[in-house]
């Protein structure tokens, strides 16, 4: 007879880990599938307040202590030019970890709690009609098997394990896809001065050009260069190159403080990385973490929120087992509830980018607290704090949607303006509207066939919600500006060409 | 001072100083933050200017983009600043 558990957990990252705990604590039988060795190197080494409290909520203070993680006092931000640098303080202790052994003591954490751990890979899935029932798995050195559950939870991070299998929805890339990131470790970098020594230091040069500075305790220090894909070709031939450009040409202070610095690690590259995966809950089955969503690493979200998202599947989980008639609306309830924390926290990365003296302005004045409180990881209040609301207001309101006559048209442009406006790869939207007739046309800056997929996406949705009749919409590449009807006429709903 | 006059001082500045005399067609609803006129750079000194010229301190909660958006809207801004008591 096949295995079976309550719950199948898919990853032991810290959302796979931290849910497996919390369910086992409740006495449910949990298994935790992981497919490397542990433990392992992992990328985002910096907690929020979110990631302390749940830190402190599971008694894990005295070993943060004994790994010698340290305290984080802050972020600090530094732009290009006077007054552009400041500082946000952690609301609530938290740490800068090294994720091996970070994720390490959660794993650790869930197997004491009574978790079952393997190592293995999930293969593919086990339905029964529409529901998710279990899990092929294929163990080191063993046959593969079945193994059943109640639910299957997925946390396999940016493998995204269940949209792969075409159980969750597909993965769409989002507005920060077209970057990519190369990172390692450093010894002798200069520390900062006095209570700042272990902050996160956010260093930004040109939109989307950023690097991170994160000591982990010991003398190591963390740090990674962010670019476009497109300028990244431009800086060097190599990533030892590119590294290298990002540590001497994006800020004095990296430059200053990276000067007699060795590296430690070999380096690391990622890239491609804005996705969102959606529906990501259903029959049998949720995600947890980066396995439905990530939308850039700028402000450190990443372990905070998986641990926020994993308390919230297992109090959802624990419900649904309970009372099995009830599970889809545990489970859409648990969803409404991560897409209202990943919105917010979206919204705050795309208004740094497309505003970032405001946000400098915004971090000083009397919406600090709030600030404060969104960088803390507190993204998922069911209210939105007066921050979000302001930050929401300058991202989707177009001073040029606005002067269109009301109607259709201005609908769709609107919708155009708040899904592409700052959306990396679509460089152009413009829209001609004759009569009813509504014509509108994207120019993306590569042809990109997850790119073309995002659109198709938002046509569907677009045609579902405003008609097909008398509506077109197309794409050009660069290769096809040639055809590109004349455009003097058109409104340019946005238009980064050029800049 | 009334708009128009608020609007010229504004105007002028943007287009000697940040445009560097390039004058583009700006009016007073040109969406400047659009249209890239106005980036994190000009606007520190657009801010400076505004406090020589006119004699008000603009609070750091109200340096929001939709009080940049058009130099209307910054004319706007000014006055309103310029009503509160004891800055300057």
């Amino acid at each position: 007879m096949a295995e079976r558990f309550d719950v199948i957990v898919v990853g032991a990252g810290p959302g796979g880990s931290a849910t497996a705990m919390l369910l086992a604590e409740r006495g449910l039988s949990v298994l935790v599938l992981e497919r490397d060795a542990f433990p392992r190197y992992h990328v985002g080494e910096s907690l929020t307040g979110t990631a302390g409290d749940f830190i402190a909520r599971h008694g894990l203070r005295a070993d943060m202590e004994r790994l010698g993680f340290p305290d984080k006092p802050g972020v600090k931000v530094v732009g290009r030019g006077a007054r552009s640098e400041f500082y946000v303080p952690v609301l609530r202790p938290t740490w800068q970890v090294r994720r091996a052994e970070f994720d390490d003591l959660l794993l650790e954490r869930a197997k004491a709690a009574g978790a079952v751990h393997r190592r293995g890979v999930a293969r593919e899935v086990i339905r029964d009609g529409d529901r998710v029932t279990g899990l092929v798995v294929s163990e080191e050195g063993e046959p593969r098997q079945e193994i059943h559950a109640s639910l299957v939870v997925d946390a396999s991070g940016q493998g995204a394990f269940l949209s792969r299998q075409g159980v969750a929805g597909p993965r769409r890339v989002e507005a920060f896809n077209r970057q990519i990131a190369l990172y390692s470790q450093f010894e002798g970098v200069e520390p900062d001065e006095g209570e700042r020594r272990d902050a996160t230091v956010i260093f930004y040069r040109d939109t989307y050009h950023w690097a991170w500075l994160i000591p982990v305790g010991g003398g190591t220090v963390s740090i990674g260069v962010v670019l476009p894909i497109t300028t990244y070709k431009l800086r060097g031939d190599s990533p030892e190159a590119v590294m290298q450009w990002g540590l001497s040409q994006l800020n004095p202070e990296l430059t200053r403080r990276s000067a007699g610095a060795t590296q430690t690690e070999i380096m690391r590259i990622t890239r491609n990385y804005s996705y969102r995966v959606d529906p990501f809950v259903g029959p049998g089955w949720l995600c947890v973490g980066d396995a439905h969503r990530f939308t850039d690493p700028i402000f450190s979200f990443g372990v905070s929120f998986a641990l926020t998202e994993a308390q919230a599947a297992a109090d959802a989980i624990a419900s649904a087992l309970d009372q099995p008639s009830r599970e889809a609306e545990c489970l859409e309830r648990y969803a409404g509830y991560c897409t209202r924390g990943q919105d917010r926290a979206a919204q705050l990365v795309r208004y740094f980018w497309k505003f970032p003296a405001f946000f400098a302005f915004m971090s000083r004045g009397e919406y600090r607290d709030d600030i404060l409180r969104l960088l803390a990881g507190d993204c998922f209040s069911v209210e939105p704090l007066p921050a979000s609301v302001e930050m929401k207001k300058s991202i989707e309101e177009s001073p040029l949607v606005e002067q269109l006559p009301a109607g259709r048209g201005r609908e769709i442009a609107r919708r155009v303006y708040e899904r592409f406006d700052f959306f990396q790869g679509v460089d152009a939207a413009l829209m001609n509207i004759i009569g009813d007739k509504i014509t509108v046309l994207f120019i993306l800056s590569e042809e990109d066939i997850e790119l073309y997929d995002s659109l198709q996406d938002f046509e569907d949705r677009i045609i579902e919600d405003f008609g097909r009749e008398d509506l077109a919409i197309f794409c050009y590449t660069p290769d096809l500006t040639s055809t590109i009807p004349p455009l003097d006429h058109m409104l340019r709903i946005f238009d980064r060409r050029g800049r | 001072m009334d708009d128009t006059e608020i609007e010229g001082a504004l105007r002028g500045f943007i287009v000697e100083t940040i445009l560097e005399g390039d004058d583009a067609g700006l009016d007073a609803s040109t969406p400047l933050l659009e249209w890239g006129v106005i980036d994190s750079l000009a606007m520190v000194s657009l801010l400076d200017f505004i406090h020589r010229r006119f004699a008000v301190r603009i609070p750091d909660a109200e340096v929001l983009p939709r009080n940049f958006q058009t130099i209307s809207a910054i004319g706007r801004l000014v006055k309103r600043a310029a009503q509160e008591p004891g800055d300057g």
